[in-house]
């Protein structure tokens, strides 16, 4: 399915920016991101499994975007970015929400510069929680940088 | 004290080059802590650059780009660190990185990686063919499939398709299809016993005699997937010749017209393949192939074939 079907997710994006070997496929609330390469193959291929990455899922009127999602969408976002510190991606990374000031409710991607770390929601409290799975945050107590 | 089985005995005594007190020392160690850089996802001197300022040293390896060894770094754990999670590096194996970097992969490329869980040497093509190219991630085990489609996730790899099959029947659907293909064959992995010794104890010589004619033929479905001209890399992670040069003497019987080509990566001590094993006399073509024990470089045992289709 070619991204210009995505006018809600375009609502999103400067989607004309993006590289053009990149597809947006969508199953359910799931859109996973794959070039035009790997989409080609596939169609030859028996016993698909999965293409490309998971990059975003509907919550809602919202999209969130996955890690590798954020970190594929996420320069070619409109708005809704949020930066953070080291100390903070660290917390982040172990599940901890993060504190701003003067968010409106709803989804927000995080970044340090050119690191972006998936999406968070952003509660009535004005903290914004990870959306990120537990398979890939971090235990450790080390060096907060 | 690392516990032998009659049959890894038998073995150890057959090889004639194997220095089994210099194997054990080395097997007793953890391997050496090393990690690949995403260079899909992200500039690499960018990783670098972060990785620095957060204290980690790295050495680069010789043998592959954007492969490293871990000096320091600042998590006891690598698989633990956020530059792990966030999918910055990959950790694996030093001699690991080898067999894809032999693949010869250029950006652009079709490849296939046909039992690829749980999807080291798929993460690594993916960098290497770019978002022009494409792997082919597959894997036979629905349970491995599971990390294979993870771990590409991960990495961000918006290249690949993993797919669920027996790579012995992947030529029905996939013939001629491929500019490269990796066969990096299930083996009794007597190469990698720093992960878990009790291979050394489990082993037995009717695992390597059920293995061979598997690894054969997963070869030959790899081979018909090549294009003319197309290279396919065979490796196991195992010191069995049985396993080994076996495979590929009996494979170059076979196909007179495939061309085996020199294996001499840059920075790893290799030692000649076996001339013969058991009875058997191996096609002397096999001595282009990379063949090393894990006390060799301090890292694990492989071998490796690349064989070219004319």
């Amino acid at each position: 399915m070619s991204r210009s079907n995505y006018a809600s997710l375009s609502a999103f994006l400067r989607v004309d920016a993006l590289p053009p070997q990149l597809v947006f496929t969508e199953s359910g609330k799931k859109i996973r991101c794959v070039t035009h390469e790997a989409l080609e193959i596939a169609a030859r291929m028996k016993g698909v499994v999965t293409m490309g990455v998971y990059a975003a899922k509907k919550l809602g009127d919202d999209y969130y975007l996955s890690i590798e999602g954020s970190q594929l969408l996420g320069p070619y976002l409109e708005g809704g970015v949020i930066e953070i510190s080291m100390s903070e991606a660290e917390r982040w990374m172990r599940g901890a929400p993060i504190e701003r000031e003067g968010l409106e409710r709803g989804i927000a991607v995080v970044r340090m510069g050119w690191l972006y770390l998936g999406s968070g929601r952003v509660s009535r409290d004005g903290r914004i929680y990870p959306l990120i799975p537990k398979e890939r945050m971090i235990s450790y107590q080390g060096d907060t940088g | 004290m690392i516990a032998l089985s009659e049959d890894f005995k038998m073995l150890a005594s057959q090889l004639p080059d194997l220095d089994l007190e210099a194997y054990l020392r080395t097997v007793e160690e953890p391997l050496p802590e090393c990690i690949r850089l995403n260079t899909l996802k992200f500039r690499e001197e960018d990783v670098k650059e972060f990785m620095h300022a957060r204290g980690w040293r790295l050495e680069p390896l010789a043998w592959v780009r954007h492969g490293y060894r871990v000096l320091e770094a600042p998590v006891a754990n690598l698989g633990d660190s956020i530059e792990h999670m966030l999918g910055l590096i990959y950790i694996q194996g030093p001699v690991s990185m080898l067999p894809v970097e032999v693949l010869d992969v250029k950006a652009g490329d079709r490849c296939l990686d046909l039992c690829a869980a749980p999807g080291s040497k798929s993460t690594q093509i993916s960098q290497l063919v770019g978002l022009d190219g494409v792997v082919v991630a597959n894997d036979v085990s629905s349970k491995r499939v599971k990390a294979l489609s993870f771990n590409l996730q991960r990495w961000g790899a918006i290249n690949s398709v993993v797919t669920l099959a027996d790579g012995r029947l992947f030529s029905r659907w996939a013939e001629g299809l491929f500019d490269r293909v990796l066969v990096d064959a299930p083996c009794s992995s007597l190469g990698v016993v720093s992960k878990d010794w009790s291979v050394l104890k489990r082993y037995r010589l009717n695992h390597s005699r059920r293995l061979q004619p598997l690894q054969a033929s997963l070869l030959e479905s790899g081979y018909k997937c090549l294009k003319p001209g197309g290279v396919i890399v065979f490796s196991t992670c195992t010191i069995h010749p049985l396993e080994n040069e076996a495979v590929i003497s009996r494979f170059l019987d076979r196909h007179p017209e495939a061309r085996l080509e020199e294996v001499r990566p840059q920075g790893l001590r290799r030692r000649r393949p076996l001339e013969e094993f058991g009875g058997e006399r191996f096609s002397p073509e096999v001595e282009k192939c990379f063949k090393c024990y894990p006390y060799d470089n301090g890292g694990e045992g492989f071998f490796i074939a690349k064989i070219r289709r004319e």
